[in-house]
Order: C-alpha cells, then sequence, then structure tokens
C-alpha cells in the first residue's frame, strides 16, 4: 500500500512539474469543446426506427406509416404507448410516433398525432423531426389541397348560381319599381278626389232637415229645402261616379299589381331554391376551420419523459463522458509515455517491486485526477439539475467508475504502445477522436452504413454516454444497465491483459541496448568536430551522441589512436 | 568457491541472430572490486543485467550465492544495486524525493530509509543539494544520485555500467574515489569500463571481455607478469590481440 501511495505520490510530482503534462490538464477539457463546436452537420439518415401506436389504426394512419416506410424510416408498430415511448428511452426507436384513434382529418377536434422524442439525442432529434415533418407534410399538403378542391368547387358553384340567379333579381327589382308606381298614380288619383259637399255642405242639409221636421214649412222654406236636395242629390251623384271610376283604375291596379307580385314570387322561390342547393352543398363541407384546412394533419413534438428540461441537462451525460474520455485516454497515455521514456523506467524494473503495483499505482494516479473532474463536474450538475442526479448517484458514481477504468487502461495501453510522447498524444487524441466521430455527438450513428454502425455500437464512448444519459435522464436501474456493464467490464478484462502484455514488451525493450552507434557507420570528422564543442554546450548535445563523444575521446585517448579506429 | 558471491558458468546471449555473449565464464569474489573493460558493444552491459536477473541468458547459469538467480529473484533484487550508462531517476524530482521513493520501492521502513538517504548523501557529497530537481545538477552530482540510488537498499554487491562514462577526468576520478569508499564499506564492487588508464590502481580483478567473451580475468599483477607490459592499455591490446 505504501508503495502504491509512493508510487501515486511520485506520478503527480512529476505531472504537476512537466509542462506539456500540465497543458494537456488544462487544454484538454477546451479541446473537446473545439471538436463539439465541430459537430453537428448531417443530411442523410440511415434505418431511422420509428415506434408506432394508435389505438385504432384506420385507412388514413396506414396510409400515413406506408408514406413514412421508405428508405430512410422503419415503422414498427407497437403493443401499447408505454412500449413505445419506453423504445425511445432504450434508443430501440428514434421516434414514437402516438396517432389518434382512427384517424379523420374532417372532424373537427381529430387529434393531434404526438412524436415523442429523447431530446438528449440533440443532433439527431432535429434531423428526424424534420425528416418526419417533410414526410407527414407531404401527406398534409395532400389533403389539404383536396380539402381546398372541395371548397373551391362549392365557391365556383355559388358563383354560377348567382350569376344564373342574376337577371331574377334584376327583374324582380324592375316589378318591385312597377308596384311602386302603380301604387303611387292610385294615391295620386285618390289626392284629386273632393269629398267636400258644396258651398253650404253639410250645414245646409242639417238647416233643410231640421225645416221639414218642423212641419209648418212656407213655401219659400220649401223650395229652400227642395233646392237644398237637389244639390245634395247631383253632388252625391257625382261623387258615386267619381268613386266608381276610382274603383275601376283600383281594380285595374290591383289586377296589374297581383300579377307582378305573383312573378316576383316565383322568382324569389327559384333564388330561394338556389341558396337551398348551395347551402346543402356548403352544409356538406364538414371543415370551416381555415387552420384545418391549411394543416388537416397536426403534429405534436413530445419530449420522453426526462427530468431535463434544458438543453444543458440534455447534453450532461455526453459532456460528462467526453470530458472523462479525452483527459482519462490523454492524460494516462502521457503519464505512461513519459514513464516508459525516462531512463528511471529501467531501475523501477529492478526493484522488488511487482509489476503490477507500478500499473496499479499509474492506474489509480489517473484515475484520482479524472475523479477529481468528476466531483467538479458532478458538483456543477447538482446545483443545475437541483438534485436530479442525487436519485441515481451511488449507480452514476460507479458507471462513471467503470468508464474512467476503460479510458484510463485504453490510455495507458497507448501510452505502453507509442514510443516517443509526442506520438502517444498524438495517438491518444486520435483515438478519442474517433470514439468521438463515431458516436451519436458529432453525427448521430444512425447517419453511419449498417455494418460500421455495428461496430460503433461497441464504441465505449457511446456505451458510456448511453449509461450515464439512462441513469441521469431517465433514472434506470441497475438491470436495464447490465448489457452495457458487462460490455465495459470486457473491456476492462480485455484492456488489462493487453497492458501486462504491452508492459513486459516495453520491458524487453530495456533488455536490449539501445542507441548502439558502431563506429564505422559513423563519420570521424563529425565525431572530432562534436569533440570539440565545449563543455557548456556539450550538455545540450542529444544524450546518446554525448555518450558516443566520451567514448569516442576515451577510445582515443587511451588507445592512442589519433586516425579512424 | 565459497568465495564467489557471483559465479557466470558458460552463459551464451543472442539478441535475434546477434551473438551478444559467448560462453561466458566469470567469478566475483565477495567484497572485492571488479572491472570489466572491453570494447563499445563487446557485451559488457548485457553481461551486467545477466548478472541481476533482468536479461535470462540462452545458455549457462548464473548463482548468486551458491544459488541459482531463477530461483531467488526477490533476494537478487534486494542484495544487488545496478547503476546503468544513462543516469536512471527522475529529473522531476529532487534528489532526495528519488532516493526516498527508489527506498521505498526497495521496501526500507521509513526510519531506515532516513537514515540511509543522509548517509549516502553524504557519501556521495549531494547533502547540500538534496533539495535541487535532479534536472538541475551537473554531470558529475547526477552520476553521484545515480550511485546513491542503487546504493538505498543497502546493497551486498553493486553493480555500476560505466559510470565514469560522459564524465571530465575530475569527475572521473572522484566517482572512482567514491567507489572505492563504496567498497571499503564492504560492498562488493562490478563495474564496466574502457578507461583503462584510470581503472589501473583502483580495482583488485579485472576482467577482459573481448569477442563476445571473457578474454582474462586476473590482477593487475598477473597480466603484467603474462604480458610483460605495464600499462593496462597495452595489457588489453596484447591480450585482445591474441584473442
Amino acid at each position: 500500500m505504501l508503495k502504491i501511495f509512493n508510487i501515486i505520490h511520485k506520478n503527480f510530482k512529476l505531472l504537476i512539474r512537466s509542462k506539456t503534462s500540465a497543458l494537456i490538464v488544462v487544454f484538454g477539457p477546451l479541446l473537446v469543446m473545439l471538436l463539439i463546436g465541430a459537430a453537428f452537420n448531417t443530411s442523410k439518415m440511415y434505418d431511422i426506427k420509428i415506434g408506432s401506436y394508435s389505438d385504432a389504426y384506420n385507412e388514413l394512419s396506414e396510409e400515413l406509416i406506408t408514406q413514412l416506410s421508405g428508405d430512410q424510416f422503419v415503422v414498427i408498430k407497437t403493443e401499447s404507448r408505454e412500449a413505445c415511448v419506453e423504445g425511445v428511452k432504450s434508443s430501440e426507436f428514434q421516434v414514437c410516433m402516438v396517432i389518434p384513434a382512427n384517424l379523420q382529418v374532417e372532424e373537427e377536434s381529430g387529434g393531434d398525432i404526438i412524436f415523442y422524442v429523447d431530446y438528449s439525442r440533440v443532433n439527431l432529434v432535429w434531423i428526424v423531426i424534420e425528416s418526419l415533418s417533410k414526410q407527414v407534410s407531404t401527406k398534409t399538403s395532400e389533403i389539404s389541397t383536396q380539402l381546398t378542391q372541395k371548397l373551391l368547387d362549392i365557391v365556383s358553384k355559388t358563383e354560377t348560381e348567382f350569376v344564373a340567379k342574376r337577371d331574377l333579381i334584376y327583374d324582380l327589382t324592375n316589378k318591385n319599381n312597377e308596384v311602386v308606381s302603380g301604387l303611387n298614380d292610385l294615391q295620386k288619383e285618390l289626392s284629386y278626389f273632393n269629398t267636400s259637399l258644396g258651398s253650404g255642405g253639410i250645414y245646409d242639409f242639417e238647416n233643410a232637415t231640421a225645416k221639414i221636421r218642423a212641419t209648418n214649412l212656407t213655401e219659400s222654406e220649401l223650395n229652400y229645402v227642395l233646392d237644398i236636395l237637389g244639390t245634395a242629390e247631383s253632388q252625391i251623384s257625382l261623387k258615386i261616379r267619381t268613386i266608381e271610376g276610382l274603383k275601376q283604375n283600383i281594380d285595374t291596379k290591383k289586377t296589374s299589381i297581383s300579377s307582378i307580385l305573383s312573378e316576383t314570387e316565383s322568382n324569389i322561390g327559384a333564388i330561394g331554391k338556389g341558396a337551398d342547393e348551395i347551402a346543402k352543398q356548403m352544409h356538406g363541407l364538414n371543415i370551416k376551420s381555415a387552420e384545418k384546412i391549411v394543416s388537416p394533419i397536426k403534429t405534436v413534438i413530445e419530449p420522453i419523459d426526462t427530468q431535463g428540461t434544458t438543453h444543458l441537462s440534455y447534453m450532461f451525460p455526453t459532456l460528462l463522458v467526453l470530458i472523462i474520455m479525452f483527459v482519462s485516454i490523454v492524460l494516462s497515455a502521457a503519464l505512461v509515455i513519459r514513464e516508459k521514456t525516462s531512463n528511471a523506467f529501467f531501475r523501477n524494473f529492478i526493484t522488488p517491486t511487482n509489476d503490477l503495483l507500478f500499473i496499479i499505482g499509474n492506474f489509480l494516479t489517473n484515475l484520482l485526477i479524472v475523479a477529481t473532474q468528476i466531483v467538479i463536474i458532478l458538483i456543477v450538475a447538482l446545483i443545475l439539475f437541483k438534485g436530479a442526479i442525487i436519485v441515481n448517484l451511488h449507480l452514476t458514481i460507479l458507471a462513471l467508475l467503470l468508464i474512467s477504468t476503460v479510458f484510463i487502461l485504453l490510455g495507458m495501453l497507448i501510452g505502453y504502445i507509442f514510443k516517443s510522447e509526442e506520438t502517444a498524444t498524438l495517438g491518444a487524441i486520435s483515438i478519442a477522436s474517433i470514439f468521438l466521430f463515431f458516436s451519436n455527438t458529432i453525427l448521430p450513428i444512425e447517419s453511419l452504413p449498417g455494418y460500421i454502425r455495428k461496430l460503433a455500437n461497441f464504441n465505449p464512448f457511446i456505451i458510456g454516454e448511453w449509461i450515464i444519459r439512462k441513469l441521469v435522464l431517465f433514472q434506470s436501474g441497475i438491470a436495464d444497465l447490465s448489457k452495457q456493464i458487462l460490455i465495459l467490464l470486457a473491456y476492462i478484462a480485455v484492456l488489462s491483459a493487453f497492458i501486462w502484455v504491452s508492459r513486459e514488451m516495453a520491458k524487453e525493450s530495456h533488455r536490449i541496448k539501445k542507441h548502439h552507434i558502431t563506429l564505422s557507420k559513423f563519420p570521424i570528422d563529425k565525431i572530432m568536430d562534436h569533440i570539440k564543442i565545449r563543455k557548456g554546450d556539450l550538455k545540450k548535445t542529444p544524450r546518446h551522441l554525448r555518450t558516443f563523444i566520451f567514448r569516442k575521446e576515451s577510445l582515443l585517448k587511451h588507445f592512442g589512436k589519433n586516425k579512424k579506429p | 568457491m565459497k568465495d564467489f558471491v557471483v559465479r557466470v558458468k558458460g552463459v551464451n546471449k543472442k539478441f535475434g541472430n546477434n551473438v551478444i555473449l559467448k560462453n561466458i565464464n566469470l567469478n566475483v569474489k565477495k567484497g572485492e572490486l571488479l572491472c570489466i573493460v572491453g570494447t563499445n558493444g563487446s557485451g559488457k552491459t548485457t553481461l551486467l543485467k545477466s548478472i541481476i536477473g533482468f536479461v535470462e541468458p540462452e545458455d549457462g547459469e548464473i548463482f548468486y550465492n551458491s544459488k541459482n538467480i531463477k530461483s531467488i529473484e526477490k533476494k537478487v533484487k534486494s542484495d544487488f544495486g545496478f547503476a546503468t550508462q544513462e543516469n536512471a531517476f527522475y529529473p522531476k524530482l529532487t534528489v532526495e524525493e528519488n532516493m526516498n521513493y527508489f527506498g521505498n520501492l526497495y521496501g526500507l521502513k521509513k526510519d531506515v530509509l532516513k537514515v540511509n538517504i543522509e548517509k549516502l548523501l553524504k557519501l556521495v557529497d549531494l547533502y547540500t543539494a538534496k533539495d535541487v530537481l535532479a534536472e538541475n545538477l551537473s554531470m558529475g552530482m547526477e552520476r553521484r544520485l545515480d550511485i546513491a540510488c542503487s546504493l538505498i537498499h543497502n546493497p551486498k554487491i553493486l553493480i555500476l555500467d560505466e559510470p565514469t562514462e560522459d564524465l571530465d577526468v575530475t569527475l572521473r576520478k572522484s566517482i572512482l574515489i567514491l567507489i572505492k569508499a563504496i567498497n571499503k564499506r564492504g560492498t562488493t564492487v562490478v563495474m564496466t569500463s574502457h578507461l583503462l588508464s584510470e581503472i589501473e590502481d583502483v580495482f583488485d580483478r579485472i576482467a577482459i571481455l573481448n569477442n563476445k567473451t571473457i578474454a582474462k580475468t586476473g590482477t593487475l599483477k598477473e597480466f603484467r607478469k603474462t604480458t610483460r607490459k605495464k600499462s593496462l592499455n597495452d595489457i588489453f591490446e596484447v591480450l585482445t590481440k591474441h584473442a
């Protein structure tokens, strides 16, 4: 235990005192962010699986499914809505489509098609939504065109009907004018009719009547009465004749107006019939909402039930595993290669210390550094997500430990395989970049051809991201993750074995003496030029050359030969 | 036989098709100062690495205290100290940190380690530089630190692979004085070198490695008698010529 602590202690000091390591630790995460920035650029997708559920499929919903089942999408019907949504959570489907029972476009309250998507796969989601919307909108446009055509047919028919009935309406107006004119004439004639009965009028007639009642009339008085009566008789006769004339006129006008009104009634009946016909057609058109005509099938995008509500929370699992991957691989590769290329590496071999302790020591050093970063990230996450992670904290920590272990071991293996720090760092970044490119972060793996996609599913970055996503966003249990955890454990076992072998190979290379430059292969003039280098400068020359110069100097001096050996 | 702490018997070693060592027979007496001399590429380093069990020979056996080193690997690691041609310590650790680290790998207890470090730093004259980063040491100091790291666990046998390599005359002398002082403490020292004139008066015995095999082993006195030459340079020339 003390030895492990000793190794870790030493490793930390070496790291802190080396500028390159410090740079990797500081700039590693920045590099990761840079690579994320280069993401999100794709168009074609392969085998996007859509889970579909409807309480009752009908002709329209089946048509829609057929429309979607092209070369890009595979539609799989599920047993229930829950199974469909769970399928998205477990990445079995990329989208879950819930179609209303007996999908009808004619019904105003026909319901919307709901697409459940996993926003944590942010780059895939928008591409799929876009593709789906395109497919659905094709069907929607088709239906919308049909509906609009229907509406236009009615409008056209209405127009024809109105054009046809326009003359009748004009005729109605004329007849109406004629009636009005006839009535005006009657009114005029009646106004000319005088109802007064001469100069004395009704007073004279009443006076004459009173005088008759007095009986003892004089002759003059009788004549007077007779005159009055005679006048009254002639006036009444005149009035009667006038009234008869008027009556005759009114009868004539009445006949004329009756005829007009009869015609008008017939015209109004014809117009009413046309209106009834239009109304009947209008009634046949069930959709009266402009919105429904424009967009007969409405889709709603719903996120699957996750704890995350912000883009950051959806991105968190990816970000976390990305940082772990880059820091672990690059850092552990750098640490191992530095140890391996150090002259002190040999001294470690000749001490009575088990090789395994060095491997464990190096591993734990890296793990402590990665763990520190994880703790910082988790603290930030806890503040941001307000306890969403705590639900599965113990499992999350266990998963992070496993994921870190895989990447650290991989970095260590790279360190043991490569021969210089530069190449090891480059190798580490390259491997990590490959993992990144063949994951869902930059391009969705659905954009990869089938056989590459199958391989990419074993990408430890994808597995790690998937586990953290399930734990943090969906609060999954360990049972759901068992397959992925087993794959990670298999990685750990294989990588450990490879590390052991590669360390033994590195040890073997120390058994063979390096930098063996034979004198015959090296120009003596060049050697002599080097020997002339001042002692202060000599320290700056490469070690193997320095050794060689001194050897040559010593040989020349002690064997007393000032010429080429 | 009992005097021989290390016995190398008929050792052959090849790397691929290159024969590095051919039928090596060499005995190291307890408490002696043995120098293996030979030209570059003669197999000195491979021989030393074989003695400590790091390189496994194809044929032959190597014994430590009459036991095959293969069967007592841990004991060999504990009883042998090895200083390579190139300094084997961490440049980013201080002198004391390096010694502390390697001491821990040898399983030394804290108090023992503290005493050892202090003694060794004084012995190699690095006590005042104990807090200096190894990368900031001079070449002579680096070499002394490397030897100190090899001695941290008080090995019974110290193996030094060309310890005076890269050093100027003054530093070479100081290292040889240091080696002598280490030997005087009771440590058996096996060293390789090709700086023949400087080792003449330092070592008890000399083994001449030529053509991948030990050409001759003996004291300087014996060599002088056999070859009738005075300087080691001349002796080496005569012995390797005949070989």
